[in-house]
């Protein structure tokens, strides 16, 4: 079976070799996008019809035919309903040059060819993907055209659409919830609250999150969420997950930190690196023994961050850590005793380790 | 100065994080120049020392925590009533104890501080989170 595209995914999730099950939604989005374009392909070249004939789509399929390694490359075959190849399939195949053309147009910042209403296909096509991932279309005898989150926002850009939609994950507080319109509205952390709909499996969660609003009880919603023009967020218009965060929860509370400014100390205090919270927060989750209890964590005024336990157990432990280098001082205090160590919170999870055992250790 | 003399410390409202202040709020950052500026709470309301701080520009505060002169005491730390920049001014003099005896003693000061609670706490000003 010749393939028929075979786009090639990098970045990001990507580098595991793999494909994320969300992303296969965006090649069903995709097909629909060439079988437009295919439509009008065809009534440019017969004009005397009014309309396409009967079943003209009905008679390609796209399939996945499989995954080849180099990243990620899918390899998408076009299958027919019939034993031979219909003579519309050359529409496909012009439909499919043409999109990647304005792929490579909106790339590289040049006018689009495609209409408008055409262009309103990318609302699905691209979706999932996050920052730092792209997909890559071979052409002949040309570089290979790049698409990624930008490119598929400058293509919607050239669209008649008012509001498109987006695939994220927000964190804030459940701050209303309706049972009788049947959504639920997510309070920001920056203010701003947006609408979702209600689905039965969230039902508890969201209570639970309604109820414990004042206490700022954080939750995490993963869906859909449309964004107008001008790149304010809109409402959700599905929701795929809802997950109810540990109120220390050390991605957030690094969020947080990471907003703070120069000078948020009495006029002194260092701005944190939001790359390297980030960096932490990932390391934080990998490495960190899930037995022991999440620190609070404070930045500091040097612009690092010195995370806290107060253990039952009646130790006062401390971490400082420094965000360049990664070095960490460890202090645990209770009464006359005194423990204190110095570590590197290396990436290979050495100093993690170190840290669990010390942490089992005092509980 | 008394013993249980209590001694008014600010609180960055960064430095609390669900209620639960860091031991940072007991010891010197390095502007302090190892010197950890307190108000002298037998000549200051907690409340008045709170609007005082925080009418000054780029002074933000959640409230006022205290620790007695008796605890800065029991850390061998001295307490010296400089009266300046205003009269009630006290430092807690940190300048002769090495980095991890300063945070040995900061987790002291901050544990007595939770437990005698806040002395004001201001209502409109939330923690980051």
């Amino acid at each position: 079976m010749t393939p028929f595209l075979k786009p090639r995914f990098t970045g990001g999730r990507f580098e595991r070799h793999g494909f994320p099950l969300e992303v296969l939604r965006d090649f069903a989005a995709f097909e629909q996008l060439l079988i437009e374009v295919a439509k009008r392909e065809y009534l440019l070249d017969n004009q005397h019809r009014k309309r396409l004939p009967r079943g003209f789509s009905a008679q390609f399929d796209l399939q996945l035919a499989g995954v080849e390694q180099g990243s990620a490359v899918a390899v998408i075959a076009l299958v027919f309903s019939g034993l031979f190849e219909p003579a519309d399939a050359t529409y496909l195949a012009r439909a499919r040059d043409q999109v990647i053309a304005a792929i490579a147009s909106a790339s590289a910042g040049l006018a689009q060819e495609l209409p408008p209403d055409l262009l309103r296909y990318f609302d699905a096509f691209g979706r999932s993907l996050r920052a730092g991932e792209q997909v890559w279309f071979e052409r002949d005898q040309l570089a290979p055209a790049r698409f990624d989150p930008e490119v598929r926002q400058t293509l919607l850009r050239a669209s008649a659409a008012e509001e498109w939609s987006e695939e994220m994950s927000l964190k804030g507080r459940v701050s209303a919830v309706d049972a009788a319109d049947e959504t639920f509205e997510l309070h920001l952390n920056n203010g701003m609250k947006l609408r979702a709909p209600l689905r039965d499996q969230f039902r508890n969660d969201l209570m639970l999150g309604l109820n414990e609003y004042k206490k700022k009880r954080q939750v995490s919603v993963r869906g859909v969420v449309g964004r107008d023009r001008s790149g304010r967020l809109k409402a959700f218009s599905e929701v795929e997950e809802i997950n109810l965060l540990d109120p220390l929860d050390v991605e957030t509370r690094l969020e947080v930190l990471a907003e703070l400014k120069d000078g948020w100390l009495d006029g002194g205090g260092q701005a944190l690196d939001a790359k390297a919270l980030r960096e932490l927060a990932g390391a934080f989750d990998g490495f960190y023994d899930s037995r022991l209890a999440l620190p609070f964590i404070y930045p500091t005024a040097e612009g690092n961050v010195q995370a806290e336990w107060t253990l039952p157990s009646g130790w006062e432990v401390s971490l400082e850590i420094e965000l360049s280098s990664r070095r960490a001082e460890f202090q645990a205090v209770k009464g006359d005793q005194l423990i204190e160590q110095v570590w590197q919170l290396a990436s290979n999870g050495e100093g993690w380790s170190k840290l669990n055992a010390a942490m089992l250790g005092l509980v | 100065m008394r013993p249980e003399t209590l001694l008014l410390r600010q609180v960055n409202p960064s430095f609390v994080q669900n209620g639960r202040v860091t031991s940072q709020v007991f010891r010197p950052t390095p502007k302090d120049l190892e010197m950890l500026s307190v108000d002298n709470g037998d000549l200051i309301s907690a409340e008045a020392s709170f609007s005082r701080f925080t009418s000054t520009l780029n002074c933000r505060s959640k409230g006022v925590l205290a620790v007695s002169q008796h605890e800065c005491s029991a850390c061998c730390l001295s307490v010296i009533e400089d009266c300046a920049p205003y009269p009630e001014h006290c430092s807690i003099d940190f300048r002769a104890v090495s980095k991890s005896q300063t945070e040995k003693h900061a987790k002291f000061l901050r544990t007595n501080a939770e437990q005698r609670g806040w002395l004001f706490i201001d209502s409109i000003a939330g923690d980051d989170l």
